[in-house]
């Protein structure tokens, strides 16, 4: 398999935007060219060739080797082709991405497929906060594609969320899915507080867990048979979605009703 | 031709383009299953007065179908596009989302699409979710059993109606055995219906009436009863023809169930059978010709 390979020289003291770096953007560029593109480390206008060794080519994506923790806005609106990362990264991750697949081998942090709008980002590891939300002042958020955490996931996952999945293996924190306007958001772990606050639509898929929250109302057991149609869809795309619904007689809570929202959690088991 | 005492008469079944739609339906129990399948496609027989022609073509097994239920896959047929979107609509929404835990998918991808989903979810009054993963996208609509689950849009393919074989015998009984027989086995064939009663149909159509209104009427040629008076197709000792339909995705399989069926006759139902022929306009009314004798080759 043929890589465009970037392999961090040195440990970064400052942040470093990474998003003019996507197969779309860097297609028709020799390997020259690709080195003296140009990047701002702190006040300074830099070279990608002083923070990078580059090797390979494009043929199956590029391939970030390091601890890239401050490296923002990888796959930034790419369209097609493949990004692996070995090692962590930095904010931004798949940034208004529009289609193609991410793969970190490690953790992402905040912002993860903010106002993503299609493709796949699969992270090994845990990610921040506002994991597939809108970015600041933004309408809203992730629009169609699909994340997969296979760890842990911070605060506000699918902040102001419109479509698409995201699914996290294990653990989320507070305010998941809050002022979600659809999707779904699938969660295997436990969670953390206000799930679903100033939820308008969309769906939230909780394993067993007890909700109190005031704005939720509770609203019975039903067989959901959408869960095995979407799970098929999904099965197509990642084996990590296979037999993620077991079951589809489960319980609902519909919210906010304090914003007349018809969201819906629904609680596997 | 003649095959086991059989005449294969030297003519061909003429068929016509058609606009096509497969649809896959489930549900948690077969009973139900065969409720909503037989219901979608009732009252199909013939586009000159159903609107529609359909059938169930094939049962599919549960691991193929989307929401891994058993299904059954039904095709539908019509002159148009527009024609059959305006019968899918009506016959998805009175047949399908009225029949207890079934669902509704598309079973054809092409570039033509019509709306399936789209069109019945405004009967959830604005309580109707919809969810999607990449290009599919289902709704999911309130109903007083729990969630009617249908796919947003559904493909139309190219089709062909008007297949067709016409059994003539000296026995009505043997006739009506021998077309029970080939309808059995030509129902093994997949990508074909037929849209008749029990896959038979016993008034075949002419073009045309003496009257002015109406467009077809009895084949008076194939009609024992009326050999003494018109020109008819029939020797004096055929006492009962009946036909058999075939509408299909493609002309392949149309002539592969014609073979089926005929094959059948010829092999165990023969007796009483003494002409296998075909229906046609004399090449006016499609392009597609189906001649008895080449597929019996």
């Amino acid at each position: 398999m043929s890589y465009l390979v970037l392999k961090l020289k040195k440990k970064l003291k400052y942040r470093i935007n990474l998003g003019l770096l996507t197969s779309n953007k860097i297609v028709k560029k020799r390997i020259s060219s690709i080195k003296s593109l140009k990047i701002t480390y702190g006040k300074e206008k830099k070279e990608i060739s002083d923070f990078f060794s580059i090797s390979g080519n494009l043929k199956n994506g590029i391939l970030f080797k390091g601890d890239l923790n401050k490296c923002d806005f990888i796959g930034d609106q790419m369209t097609d082709g493949k990004i692996i990362v070995k090692g962590d990264v930095g904010d931004y991750l798949g940034n208004k991405m529009k289609g193609g697949k991410i793969i970190v081998n490690g953790s992402s942090s905040n912002y993860t497929g903010s106002s993503l709008k299609n493709g796949e980002i699969l992270i090994t590891k845990n990610t921040g906060d506002f994991l597939g939300s809108s970015v600041q002042g933004e309408k809203s958020g992730m629009s169609g594609g699909t994340i997969i955490i296979k760890g842990n996931a911070g605060h506000r996952v699918g902040c102001k969320m419109r479509s698409g999945v995201i699914c996290i293996k294990k653990n989320a924190k507070d305010f998941i899915g809050c002022q979600m306007i659809a999707g779904t958001i699938i969660v295997k772990g436990k969670i953390g507080s206000n799930a679903g606050l100033l939820m308008k639509r969309g769906t939230i898929i909780l394993e067993k867990q007890k909700l109190s929250e005031s704005y939720l109302n509770y609203n019975g057991k039903n067989n959901y048979i959408f869960l095995k149609v979407i799970q098929s869809y999904l099965e197509k795309l990642n084996d990590e979605f296979k037999d993620i619904f077991p079951n589809t007689y489960i319980k609902k809570y519909l919210g906010d009703i304090n914003c007349k929202g018809i969201g819906e959690i629904l609680i596997l088991n | 031709m003649i095959i086991n005492g059989i005449k294969i008469e030297d003519t061909f079944a003429e068929a016509f383009p058609m606009k096509v739609v497969r649809l896959i339906i489930t549900a948690d129990s077969k009973y139900w299953l065969k409720q909503a399948a037989n219901n979608i496609t009732g009252f199909a027989t013939s586009v000159i007065a159903c609107g529609c022609e359909a059938g169930i073509e094939k049962e599919v097994k549960s691991s193929k179908t989307p929401d891994g239920r058993p299904g059954i896959a039904v095709l539908l047929f019509a002159m148009d596009s527009k024609g059959l979107a305006k019968q899918i609509l009506r016959r998805v929404g009175q047949c399908i989302l009225t029949s207890p835990t079934t669902a509704c998918f598309s079973g054809i991808e092409t570039d033509e699409k019509i709306n399936l989903g789209d069109a019945i979810r405004y009967f959830g009054d604005g309580f109707q979710i919809s969810k999607k993963i990449y290009d599919k996208k289902i709704w999911r609509i309130p109903v007083m059993e729990g969630e009617f689950v249908i796919e947003d849009k559904t493909s139309i393919a190219k089709g062909i109606g008007g297949g067709n074989i016409l059994i003539i015998g000296d026995s009505n009984q043997q006739v009506l055995k021998s077309a029970e027989a080939a309808v059995k086995e030509m129902s093994k064939v997949n990508n074909i219906v037929l849209p008749f009663p029990g896959g038979i149909v016993r008034s075949g159509s002419k073009v045309g009436s003496k009257y002015k209104n109406l467009i077809a009427s009895t084949n008076d040629a194939y009609c024992p009863t009326l050999k003494g008076v018109t020109k008819t197709k029939l020797s004096i000792n055929n006492e009962s023809v009946l036909e058999i339909v075939i509408d299909g995705t493609n002309e392949k399989d149309i002539e592969q169930a014609m073979k089926k069926g005929i094959n059948i006759i010829c092999k165990k139902y023969n007796k009483g059978i003494k002409t296998i022929s075909a229906g046609n306009y004399g090449g006016k009314l499609g392009p597609y010709h189906f001649h008895l004798r080449k597929i019996m080759k």
